[in-house]
This record gives structure tokens, C-alpha cells and sequence, in this order.
């Protein structure tokens, strides 16, 4: 794995968490019920799918 | 408790801006492998079927745009949550989220492998797929009046510069190689045509950007036009390529544009003209990209009636890496575009909107037989804003 990999892999995900759970929070303030699932399925799509990229890196 | 906002604003576009942002955003794919596959599938006679994917998608728009003249002012989504229900307009969205999403990460991976092999062969694939999606979100956070107006000012630096490129290496075109004419005949030529329409994502995103447009008198001539102008820029593009290349290499040229400008020999100094032309199909892959992780983004903000749409670029632009990168090797991804995307792709991109365009109209064809309305009912829900004509009202306070 390339440091780019790296930082995809690990770091971006980390970020991506807080970022989204901010964006969450903020959705439901605002009573977007719909919204705040919406953006907690994104969330755990793009840390799974991260996930798999780094599984499929790691094992080819 | 705060105060719940409003929907999203996407803002109004010009019929020209739309219009050379819909034919762009076709037409990238020139650069791509896509005329190495069409010119192996048809032959000598591929140069038909982008001509035969248009006049079929063109006819699909018309459906679309008969459909829609029953609900003016809504988009395909607004006309089936005001049907059927969020229930229904959900997993539709998410659908369409899913198709863009996996179309540009698709796109995404040729253009990096293009850029890879043809200019930067030492350069890590990741570093340049990352700087491509730092220009992509910045573009796409932009919205759509950004991207329709970057796009307008592109498109005449796309002709011109598409135009030099098919007219340079006009020395080595040869007219006997678009022989026999018929290629491998004219079944096998409507019939793939039938399968490229998956290329035309015009009527999908036109029957979401209905109500985004300024003009909406303009509707039909912007699909026509869009529609139209990326199938002869296909056409004239493959018959430049079967004539300077022949047929038999033609499905092994994994970059045929490349190609192309590489044999460019006008004389001494002016020869090899590819990293020139690079900018070119870069700059039009970032607009490619740019309005699909836009699309991505709305079409997943509308389905979860999310108020606004740009914080959810950010983490579609992660799984655009992710998916983009998660095909071991090139010809993979080749793969997947000829086996997957081309044979399956028009379901969603032509079938599934003219389908839903005539559920919707067929729908409320029905709901209005049964309750006929009266004139005063009509003249009281244009005043009150409601039923049907909520949005003329809106029109007409405007």
C-alpha cells in the first residue's frame, strides 16, 4: 500500500465520521428525521466501502 | 427548536448553458475507450451507431416530454412523491444515485488510467486520481449555475479544439477504409445502436432539471439539441478513426483519441500534438465527473429530503475513489464498461424514466377522468395555489 492509500484508508474515514456526524446533528435540530438517516446510511456506506477497499488491498 | 428549512435550491440555468453542459457531458466519452468498442462492434459501419442510439433516445425525450407537458413546473421526482408517496420516490432516487455514482467512478478510473499511461507513467495512480477530485468537488460544490456556465465557456474551446483534432490527421485518412460500407450489416448495426443508448443520459437528467430551467419553453430544444449535436460528434469522430486506422486494429486501441493525435504529422514543427490535446479531454473529464458527483449528491439529498445537498459531496467523493479504485487492473474496468454498463446501462439511463414519465401520466390521466373538474374548481386551486397548480401559480405571482 502507497501512503495515498494510507491516508484514503485510515485518515479520510476518521474525518468523514465527524464530519457527518455534525451534519447529522444538524439535520435533526432541524427536524429533518428523513435526512439525518439518510446522511447515517451515507455514513456507514462510505466507511464500509472503505473498508473494503483497504481489505482488497491488503490481501492482493 | 429551530425552524425547518426549505428544499433544495438548485438555482436557474440558461438553455445554452444546459444545452453545452448536456452535450459535454455525452460527448466525454469520445476521449474514452467508447469508440475502440463501437468501431469493433459495427465495423465499417460504426460510424451509424451513435446515429441509430440518438434517433432512439430522441424518441424516448419525446415520450418524456409528451408525458410531462400533464405536470408543468415538477420534475420526475416531485411528480411521483405528489402520486405515489416518498415510499415510492425513495428507493427511485436511490437508484439513480446508485447509477451515477457507479457511472463516474467508472469514468473516473479510465480518465486516471488515460492520464497514467499516456502523459504521467511515473506518477502514482492515487496522487492523480485525488488532485482529479479535489478540482471535482470544488467544481460540483459550485451547483448547477456553475456547472452549466464553466460548461458554456468550455464547450467552444471543445469544438474548436475537437475540430483541429479530427482535421490534423486528415493526411493519413483514407476513404477505402470505410469500406464495404455495411459493416457487419444493418441488423447488427440497429442492434447495437439499440444496446449504445446507454451512453445518452440526457433523458434521465433532463426530467430532473425540468424545473431548474429558465426557459422552459426551451425543453425540447434542449434535449434535441444535446441529444443530437453528441451523436454526430460520436459519428464524425469514428468516421475519422475507421478511416485513418482501419477497422481490424481498432478493438486492441484502448485510447483511440490519443491515437489520433499522436499521428498528427502537418510538418517539422508541428507534430505529436497529444500533450496539447491532453488539457482538452482532462478539462472535459473534470466536467463529466464534476455534474455526475452533483447528480449523485442531489438525487441522495432528495431522497432523503435533506434540505441542502453540498455536504454530501465530500463523502461521495470518498466512494468515488473507493469505487473507482476497487476493479484490480484496466482491463477490468474495460470489462465492466463493455459487459456491464453498455448491455445493462440503457435500463436505467432510457427505460426506467420513459417508464416512469408514462406511469405518472397515466396515473393521473386517470384521476382526472374519474373526478372531472369544473371551472370554478380550477379557477379556486389557481388562486389557492393547490392540486396541479401550485406551480403555475407560482408562476404567475412571479
Amino acid at each position: 500500500m502507497n501512503p495515498s492509500d494510507i491516508l484514503i484508508t485510515l485518515i479520510a474515514p476518521l474525518l468523514l465520521i465527524v464530519y457527518l456526524w455534525s451534519f447529522i446533528r444538524w439535520l435533526w435540530r432541524h427536524e429533518y428525521r428523513l435526512g439525518a438517516v439518510g446522511g447515517a446510511v451515507l455514513m456507514v456506506v462510505s466507511c464500509g466501502g472503505t473498508l473494503t477497499y483497504f481489505l482488497t488491498k491488503l490481501l492482493s | 427548536m429551530s425552524k425547518p428549512l426549505t428544499e433544495i435550491e438548485t438555482g436557474r440555468v440558461g438553455v445554452i448553458e444546459l444545452t453545452a453542459l448536456l452535450t459535454i457531458y455525452t460527448a466525454t466519452d469520445v476521449f474514452l475507450s467508447f469508440p475502440s468498442r463501437v468501431a469493433y462492434e459495427g465495423q465499417s459501419m460504426a460510424w451509424a451507431i451513435p446515429l441509430v442510439s440518438g434517433v432512439i433516445v430522441l424518441a424516448a425525450f419525446f415520450i418524456v416530454h409528451f408525458c410531462f407537458t400533464r405536470f408543468p413546473g415538477e420534475n420526475i421526482l416531485q411528480v411521483l412523491t405528489r402520486l405515489f408517496g416518498r415510499v415510492v420516490t425513495l428507493p427511485i432516487a436511490l437508484i439513480f444515485t446508485v447509477f451515477f455514482i457507479a457511472q463516474t467512478a467508472l469514468v473516473m478510473r479510465e480518465f486516471t488510467e488515460t492520464v497514467v499511461t499516456t502523459v504521467l507513467p511515473s506518477t502514482p495512480t492515487a496522487l492523480i486520481a485525488l488532485s482529479f477530485l479535489v478540482v471535482v468537488v470544488y467544481y460540483a460544490h459550485k451547483g448547477l449555475e456553475g456547472l452549466t456556465r464553466t460548461a458554456m465557456i468550455f464547450s467552444y474551446i471543445f469544438v474548436i479544439g475537437l475540430g483541429l483534432l479530427l482535421l490534423l490527421p486528415l493526411s493519413w485518412f483514407d476513404s477505402s477504409l470505410l469500406l464495404p460500407l455495411w459493416g457487419r450489416g444493418v441488423k447488427a448495426t440497429l442492434w447495437f445502436g439499440t444496446m449504445n443508448t446507454s451512453l445518452f443520459c440526457n433523458v434521465l437528467i433532463l426530467s430532473f432539471m425540468y424545473p431548474s430551467i429558465r426557459n422552459r419553453n426551451q425543453f425540447v430544444y434542449i434535449g434535441a439539441v444535446s441529444i443530437l449535436a453528441a451523436a454526430l460528434i460520436f459519428s464524425v469522430v469514428l468516421v475519422v478513426f475507421i478511416g485513418t486506422f482501419a477497422v481490424a486494429p481498432l478493438g486492441r486501441v484502448p485510447f483511440p483519441l490519443y491515437q489520433l493525435a499522436r499521428v498528427i504529422y502537418v510538418g517539422r514543427f508541428i507534430q505529436r500534438l497529444e500533450s496539447i490535446f491532453v488539457f482538452l479531454w482532462v478539462a472535459a473529464a473534470i466536467i463529466k465527473m464534476g455534474f455526475g458527483l452533483w447528480l449523485s449528491a442531489y438525487l441522495y439529498a432528495y431522497a432523503f429530503h435533506m434540505p441542502v445537498y453540498r455536504p454530501l459531496l465530500f463523502p461521495f467523493a470518498l466512494l468515488l475513489y473507493v469505487l473507482s479504485f476497487l476493479p484490480p487492473d484496466f482491463p477490468t474496468v474495460l470489462a465492466l464498461s463493455a459487459h456491464v454498463f453498455e448491455p445493462y446501462g440503457w435500463t436505467v439511463s432510457v427505460a426506467f424514466p420513459v417508464f416512469l414519465a408514462l406511469l405518472a401520466a397515466f396515473i393521473d390521466y386517470l384521476k382526472h377522468r374519474r373526478r372531472p373538474r369544473s371551472k370554478e374548481d380550477s379557477t379556486s386551486s389557481i388562486r389557492k395555489g393547490t392540486g396541479r397548480y401550485r406551480f403555475r401559480r407560482r408562476a404567475i405571482v412571479r
